[in-house]
């Protein structure tokens, strides 16, 4: 039983008990408290998400910090609060009362939306994760039947809104860096999804949790290697991390799409790619290292510590390699990973074929 | 075989040798026959009652150096048929010191911004006169005498 | 926005014929090493064209030298390639001294040679700092300005200054070097091989490195000579031209090591010749600090408050190897104290030109791995 109808139903029987039923009214079978306390718990819920989704970037923005400090032989922040905790708050303060400059060519729609359509996946994605279940509770937002389908959908949109603010920005470097944005976009769009439907079709459910159940005698890591290798890949490529950070090429096109964005709107930008590496981190352990799965623990914590293992991997990338050319992206995207994915579908196909029901 | 002027020899050791302006041409061809096969500079002197013009010449197989000067009054021809790095040597001598380079593909100045007034090595350039430079909404470079008018 | 678009094609007239479109990166750039603005043509993701403009730090060293005596206009020369000045100001000390006829004694000329090498490691250290964050690695930048700061260090204590020495003396040098700057320049050389090899295999090994500057922005040796090109970018093309071997000056023959060549001519060639050079240097500076004969630093005749009234007459130009190609310093003295003409060969600006022939036909990203490459430092180029 998912814990949103076990929350739903305890916020039901307290209005019932404070007599604010409406039992009179009744909607598409329901009465009608039953909908008001659907309304109250899915805010509370959605709310409580996000701003866990907005701890966790936080705590990756300080990891991050202090992490890439170490590599390069320097200390990171440790002014700000103990150890430097609170550094990037105080950022945030800072951005916060910067000068809201938009270029004067600019189309102020499309600049000023264009940060919004890139973190709006980010806050949506963290609704269909599943974060374990405590006995007969699953502790997820939501459960309905295809939420992968519909967490692939919403990534989907992210670099649209990287396009948009390229091209708002009256610049010609905002101009390159929305078309490579575009071209980083084909490159690793395609791969992704098929190995995605591969671990669809071996666990024959579509939804994350009919996922993460269907990893409970072995993680999908172990039939599906090469899926994870290419889905990795992809998922790099997705938050513009280093290697694959052609859009925002921090050295050759100044700051790539995002040149004109100062102040907050570019905290927005900010914070919507170490959320994204959150959401990237996540997915990868519900889809391939079987979610909240493990003994001992309760299910959430072994959910983030795979979700750490994978954020650590994340940043180690970043701080240590280059950055490819947008030709050899694109090569390895269209003649690596597309054929290794497309390998990979077959396997999993006879896999689910041959091995029948077993997942 | 071009007949030098003179031959002299600096203090460093190298040769040098005056050519008259018109035969500069061939003088540096049958140079460049010979082997000195790089360019190092171009210089351009302001003696007070003519100009003169210095090329410095390598040649990277025998180590061979030679110094090759011309007297003039503002015009030379140009030696960028024969190596390509004086393109932007001999602009360099236009904007500063004011010697025209005939048959040069672009002779414009390099180093100063494209309305400056005068050549400032030459020695008499006012020093006093300060000229201002900006930057115009089309990307060029506007130059004039008012402080006005930029830095 | 597709008002943005609709201007964008009105105003670059991009039609479907005629899809060269220029664009400017321009003077203020994270990743052009100082001002240089390139005006590139492009056809999409091909360079057509690439015009550099300079000029935006031009000071007139040339003009400045000629208004005053002959010890000042060494301050002139330290500005130019800021960061390896010690060689700048060899090249002028030397055709100086050729002029006014100085003899300089022997510790004076082996603690030069020390030093200038010493502050060839040092350039080259900042060129592949800002390499690597030219090529996305943010990492190597810290590590090199790591090494640096121990040479800028033992500067300090030698000169008294970091960055800008005015050190080197017509006639010798200002100060003599003391037993603890000896020691700290052992200390110095005697790990710093180990470090050299972790910065080289963090570059190396690293697949993405290598791909995106194998067969990048080369240039063929007889465009290098033609464009008067020197320095690693030459050794680098295939032709094994060193000043300190081919025409030695101060005590070059008498020390060992060698001159690394490549026949690519592409940008990874000259990083591993440059890596290799400043190998090569460590070896001078352990063979120097054995050789240096005790004695006078600096010649009395020509001491600080004589040495502006002395006279120099004749012309001279002697050229040395800087980290970025042959440097001289012409002068022309017409027998008073102030020198009539001073011009500075500087290697970077015939470098510089050949930008056009290395980027012709490549990728708009190859444009700052070719330009890092050449290492152009525009206090010398522009002077």
């Amino acid at each position: 039983m998912n814990l949103f109808f076990f929350l739903m139903s305890i916020l039901y029987g307290i209005l019932k008990f404070l007599h604010i039923n409406f039992v009179p009214f009744v909607y598409d079978g329901y009465p009608i408290g039953l909908w008001i306390a659907y309304a109250i718990v899915a805010v509370v819920e959605v709310v409580l998400v996000f701003a866990l989704s907005m701890i966790a970037v936080v705590i990756i923005v300080y990891v991050f910090r202090k992490y890439m400090a170490d590599v390069q032989n320097r200390i990171g922040p440790n002014r700000v609060g103990i150890w430097g905790t609170l550094q990037l708050i105080a950022d945030v303060f800072k951005l916060i009362q910067k000068q809201d400059l938009i270029p004067s060519n600019a189309d102020s729609f499309g600049f000023k939306i264009a940060p919004y359509i890139v973190f709006t996946p980010v806050a949506i994605g963290f609704i269909l994760i599943p974060f374990g279940n405590v006995s007969i509770l699953n502790l997820m937002v939501t459960n309905f039947n295809y939420t992968v389908l519909f967490l692939i959908g919403v990534m989907i949109v992210a670099p649209l809104g990287e396009i948009i603010g390229g091209l708002s920005s009256n610049n010609k470097f905002s101009l390159y860096g929305a078309l490579r944005s575009a071209a980083q976009d084909m490159g690793y769009e395609v791969p992704m999804i098929i190995s995605l439907v591969s671990v669809i079709i071996l666990a024959g459910s579509y939804s994350a949790d009919g996922i993460v159940y269907a990893q409970r005698h072995i993680p999908f890591i172990v039939p599906e290697f090469i899926g994870f290798i290419v889905f990795f890949l992809a998922m790099i490529a997705k938050q513009s991390v280093p290697p694959f950070d052609l859009p925002e090429s921090g050295s050759e096109l100044v700051s790539g799409f995002s040149t004109e964005y100062s102040g907050m709107r570019y905290g927005i930008f900010y914070m919507a790619n170490f959320g994204f590496m959150a959401l990237a981190s996540f997915v990868i352990a519900v889809l391939y290292l079987g979610g909240w799965e493990g003994p001992i623990f309760p299910g959430t914590i072994w959910l983030v510590i795979k979700g750490a293992v994978f954020i650590m991997i994340f940043l180690l990338t970043w701080v240590s390699l280059g950055r490819v050319r947008v030709d050899q992206f694109l090569n390895m995207g269209w003649k690596y990973l597309l054929p290794l994915s497309i390998i990979n579908l077959l396997i999993s196909s006879g896999l689910a074929l041959y091995l029948g029901g077993v997942f | 075989m071009i007949q030098v002027e003179s031959e002299s020899v600096g203090k460093d050791g190298t040769k040098i040798v005056y050519v008259p302006k018109e035969n500069l041409l061939e003088f540096m061809k049958e140079k460049k026959e010979e082997g000195f096969d790089m360019l190092l500079m171009v210089t351009g002197v302001d003696y007070r009652d003519h100009l003169e013009v210095v090329y410095h010449l390598l040649s990277t197989s025998t180590g061979n150096r030679i110094v090759v000067k011309t007297k003039t009054e503002g015009e030379v021809d140009s030696v960028t048929s024969l190596w390509k790095g004086a393109d932007w040597h001999e602009r360099e001598t236009w904007d500063l010191v004011g010697i025209k380079f005939r048959g040069h593909p672009n002779l414009k100045r390099i180093l100063l911004a494209e309305g400056w007034v005068g050549h400032p090595l030459r020695k008499d350039y006012p020093m006093d006169k300060k000229q201002y430079v900006n930057l115009a909404e089309d990307g060029e470079d506007t130059v004039s005498f008012d402080p006005s008018e930029g830095y | 926005m597709a008002r943005i678009l609709f201007h964008l094609i009105l105003q670059r007239g991009i039609d479907m014929e005629d899809k060269v479109i220029e664009v400017n990166f321009g003077p203020q750039h994270p990743s052009t090493h100082g001002v240089l603005r390139i005006k590139v043509k492009l056809d999409g993701e091909i360079i057509v064209d690439a015009q550099p403009v300079i000029g935006y730090l031009h000071r007139n060293a040339e003009k400045l030298s000629e208004m005053g005596s002959y010890p000042k206009a060494t301050i002139y020369m330290d500005r130019l390639d800021y960061v390896s000045a010690l060689n700048m100001e060899l090249g002028y000390v030397l055709t100086v001294e050729k002029l006014m006829d100085a003899q300089v004694p022997e510790r004076a000329l082996w603690i030069r040679m020390m030093l200038v090498e010493l502050n060839r490691i040092a350039s080259h250290l900042i060129w592949l700092g800002t390499h690597g964050l030219d090529m996305g690695m943010l990492t190597p930048f810290f590590y090199c300005f790591r090494e640096r700061e121990r040479i800028l260090r033992i500067f300090d204590e030698i000169s008294g200054s970091r960055l800008l020495y005015n050190y080197f003396a017509i006639g010798g040098v200002y100060s003599d070097i003391t037993p603890k700057s000896i020691s700290m320049i052992k200390e110095f050389v005697d790990d710093y091989e180990k470090k050299l090899e972790e910065i080289q295999s963090i570059f190396a090994k690293s697949y993405i490195y290598v791909k995106r500057t194998k067969d990048v922005g080369k240039l063929s040796m007889e465009d290098s000579i033609s464009y008067g090109v020197t320095g690693p970018i030459l050794r680098a093309s295939g032709k094994k031209w060193d000043l300190r071997k081919n025409q030695p000056y101060l005590f070059y023959d008498k020390v060992n090591f060698d001159v690394p060549t490549r026949q690519e001519g592409d940008v990874y060639a000259r990083f591993l010749v440059r890596i290799e050079e400043m190998r090569q240097s460590v070896k001078i500076v352990r063979q120097v600090l054995d050789k240096i004969p005790d004695g006078e630093f600096y010649n009395k005749k020509f001491s600080k408050p004589m040495l502006v009234r002395l006279k120099a007459t004749g012309e001279s130009y002697i050229p040395t190897e800087s980290p970025k190609g042959e440097f001289g310093v012409y002068v022309i003295g017409d027998g008073s104290t102030i020198p009539y003409r001073v011009r500075i060969r500087s290697p970077s600006f015939a470098n510089l030109s050949s930008v056009p022939a290395m980027l012709k036909g490549y990728k708009i990203a190859d444009l700052t791995a070719t330009v890092s490459s050449i290492d152009p430092v525009f206090g010398e180029v522009d002077r």
